[in-house]
């Protein structure tokens, strides 16, 4: 939505201009772990849903890449129960709020009830008889919904992203997108869109993290949803020099030392080593023989490092390895979400990594196990609330008139003035990621360097929003890769620019946002950062209103009175 | 990243091109695939995963590593991926990779004994809170799903 001009002639959705068309209840945008259970949850009510994926639905996203477990809670064990509720409230800094881990952990049991009964094969303890649930295996755990919404009779659309949302009178009403590996263009006119794009780690180079390019924050905020928390982004991986393989399982058994062969802890102690020295280096020493059998053949992925680039054996030898961003999709902030998984659009809803975790885990990250956790219960309540959303609408829902959330100015597609060749989608990317890959940079922030930060970003937006989009000339599947890739440089630039937007704003470190200017924990700044916009981004706080950060300031109260 | 394709040992099944995730690969019917946008390769070894002919090469960095086919044989890798995945013998989500005997680390993070198909396993009729609002039936055997509980309404 245009910002400055005061006519606005709406972009118009013609049917018969795209090459395929779809009605449906509900559109479910992105295939990983929350958009499949977006799409059972809604075809489970009895919605038609069709599901647009930018990938493959089974193979994309960074769960199926990495593999996660997923956190629950047993309902009838208080122990285990507030065992994993209280698990990382301490790391929260207030903002978390348990009923709400309560209720996400408790739907994360029932949906992995339902995987269970349906079939899949959690792993087992050695008698066979006890299922260990959590284990939310890479390659095949997606892989095994995907076989579930083809039983449900989902529509799956692969390898078909979706390039712009479609509103009706301001309410979310499907989405227009390409078929990439053919260039034909599709429309989905539904009752209700559900947004599961994922976080973003600005293609940092971690294994399964291309195709999270944020594209669901541009949809969010041309539609006028409003974020939060987008400062808690600085989430970092340890990965072997140069590898993609952000799987961090291992180094809860490893000793890493800085440059100068000091050792160092994990976390804060290793990336300060690696920003002030300039190396680190590990060695996975503390495995005894059945751990080193164990976490080989558990994380395949890992080790496939050592047998395929650097021959050595990295439980007796020392090797390097580096931080990597991982961004929104290990860390917290995102679209807002309220219950039910309702952004503050109509008829749109979001879930997994592309909302706000705050609730669930505050100021830290969030990943993996209440990730995923939270990618199965949001999945299944925006699912569900978007069949909800569209019985209220009822008939109406399929003739309304729809224009396109973007306008007639929508960056990547639609540019405002003339298509300019210079404004080239690889090198804004490359701008962007100079700005939020560095460890140095985005880890540890400071005010006057995120202040640059932002004034370049902006500048390269005017410059999109001017004169980004595809070649005219470019045919078929070129045309369709050469769109995506524009909308995808229009879409991490929104999400570096809300990022800094509100990691300027909290004048404070807290949890994943480190300010170098201002380095410890205010209690002036105890509320939610929140933003929307598209050309100018728009900035204030909300209050907590968790119960936990509530009961934590009652017991003081009840400690000081007695 | 992707590295390479033995096409001797392509089935050209058209797989890899279907699964992956990032769009690398064209493929044409009765041909072997070429990488065709290596720079989006995000290097999850999917598409090894998926490949039935253990034909593909893919090198753990995330920029490439030029390696010759000599090179990639004497490592002796191919396949190792979808072997260690179980995807060679099982149907996806039938099995279990990696360790299939998980040892107690400790009572929270295993859960109790859970029967198959006992009549004593009512999961749902746990869920205290879902009970007390009457929104699920808590009486009687584990019955069938045929709608799940939705904790969003509460």
């Amino acid at each position: 939505m245009s910002d400055t001009q005061i006519l606005k002639f709406p972009q118009q959705i013609q049917v018969s201009d795209y090459d395929a068309s779809y009605v449906a209840d509900v559109l479910v945008i992105g295939g990983g772990p929350a958009g499949a259970w977006a799409g059972l949850a809604a075809a489970r009510a009895g919605a038609r849903v069709v599901i647009a994926e930018k990938g493959y639905l089974g193979t994309s996203g960074a769960q199926a890449a990495a593999g996660t477990g997923a956190y629950y809670i047993k309902p009838d064990d208080p122990e285990h129960r507030s065992g994993m509720i209280n698990a990382r409230q301490p790391l929260a800094f207030g903002f978390s709020d348990t009923a709400w881990i309560e209720k996400v952990y408790d739907q994360s049991f029932i949906n992995q009830d339902l995987m269970s009964r349906w079939g899949y094969a959690f792993p087992r303890t050695g008698d066979g008889h006890y299922e260990r649930w959590g284990g939310m295996r890479a390659a095949d755990a997606v892989l095994f919904l995907r076989r579930q919404l083809e039983q449900h009779g989902v529509t799956i659309l692969d390898h078909s992203p979706a390039l712009e949302l479609l509103l009706a009178d301001g309410v979310a009403a499907g989405a227009a997108g390409v078929e990439r590996k053919t260039g034909r263009t599709w429309v989905v006119r539904s009752g209700a869109v559900v947004l599961a794009t994922g976080g973003t780690a600005f293609r940092s180079g971690i294994a399964g993290g291309h195709n999270n390019t944020g594209d669901g924050y541009l949809l969010a905020a041309e539609a006028g949803a409003q974020f939060s928390g987008m400062e808690f982004s600085g989430q970092y991986a340890i990965v072997p020099k140069g590898s993609a393989c952000s799987k961090t399982a291992v180094y809860n058994a490893a000793t890493l030392t800085d440059a100068h062969g000091n050792e160092v802890s994990r976390g804060k102690g290793s990336t300060i080593a690696e920003i002030q020295t300039g190396h680190l280096y590990c060695r996975l020493d503390r495995y005894d023989e059945g751990g080193r059998d164990r976490i080989q053949a558990s994380q395949p992925m890992t080790f496939q490092y050592f047998k395929r680039y650097l021959p050595i054996d990295p439980f007796t030898e020392t090797y390097e390895v580096e931080h990597l961003l991982e961004g929104t999709i290990r860390a917290a902030g995102g679209i807002d979400v309220s219950a039910g998984a309702a952004t503050t659009v109509p008829g749109l809803f979001a879930a997994g990594d592309t909302t706000s975790r705050e609730k669930l885990v505050g100021a830290n990250q969030s990943g993996a196990g209440p990730a995923t956790a939270w990618a199965l219960a949001s999945g299944s309540w925006a699912g569900h609330s978007a069949t909800l959303f569209v019985r209220r609408l009822g008939a109406a829902a399929a003739t309304r008139r729809v224009v396109a959330a973007g306008g007639d100015a929508s960056a990547g597609l639609r540019p405002a003035d003339a298509r300019r060749a210079g404004v080239d989608p690889d090198a804004l990317i490359a701008s962007v990621q100079r700005e939020t890959l560095p460890v140095a940079k985005f880890y540890r922030r400071e005010g006057v360097t995120m202040q640059a930060s932002l004034e370049r970003l902006d500048g390269l937006w005017r410059d999109a929003r001017a004169g980004l989009a595809a070649d005219p000339l470019l045919r078929g599947a070129d045309r369709a890769r050469a769109q995506l890739r524009a909308r995808e440089a229009a879409a991490m630039l929104t999400a570096a620019r809300h990022i800094f937007v509100s990691a300027l704003e909290r004048k404070e470190s807290r949890g994943l946002h480190r300010r170098a200017d201002y380095p410890v924990l205010e209690d002036s700044q105890f509320s939610h950062v929140v933003t929307d916009g598209v050309d100018t981004i728009r900035v204030r706080r909300n209050p907590v209103t968790a119960t936990h950060a509530a009961q934590v300031v009652r017991a003081d109260q009840e400690a000081k009175a007695s | 990243m992707i590295e390479l394709v033995f096409d001797d040992r392509c089935t050209h099944c058209g797989k890899c091109a279907e699964v992956c995730p990032t769009d690398v690969f064209d493929w044409r019917e009765s041909h072997a695939p070429t990488i065709a946008r290596q720079a989006d390769c995000h290097t999850c070894y999917l598409c090894e995963a998926h490949c039935p002919g253990d034909a593909l090469f893919v090198g753990p960095l995330r920029t490439p590593q030029p390696v010759t086919r000599d090179e990639v044989l004497a490592l002796g890798v191919l396949g190792n991926f979808r072997r260690a995945l179980g995807f060679d013998t099982h149907e996806p989500g039938s099995y279990c990779y990696g360790e299939p005997v998980i040892e107690p680390v400790g009572a929270r993070a295993i859960p109790e004994p859970r029967e198959r198909g006992g009549a004593n396993a009512p999961i749902y009729a746990a869920l205290a809170v879902a009970a007390q609002r009457g929104l699920i039936d808590v009486s009687g055997e584990r019955a069938p799903i045929d709608r799940e509980v939705l904790l969003d309404q509460l």
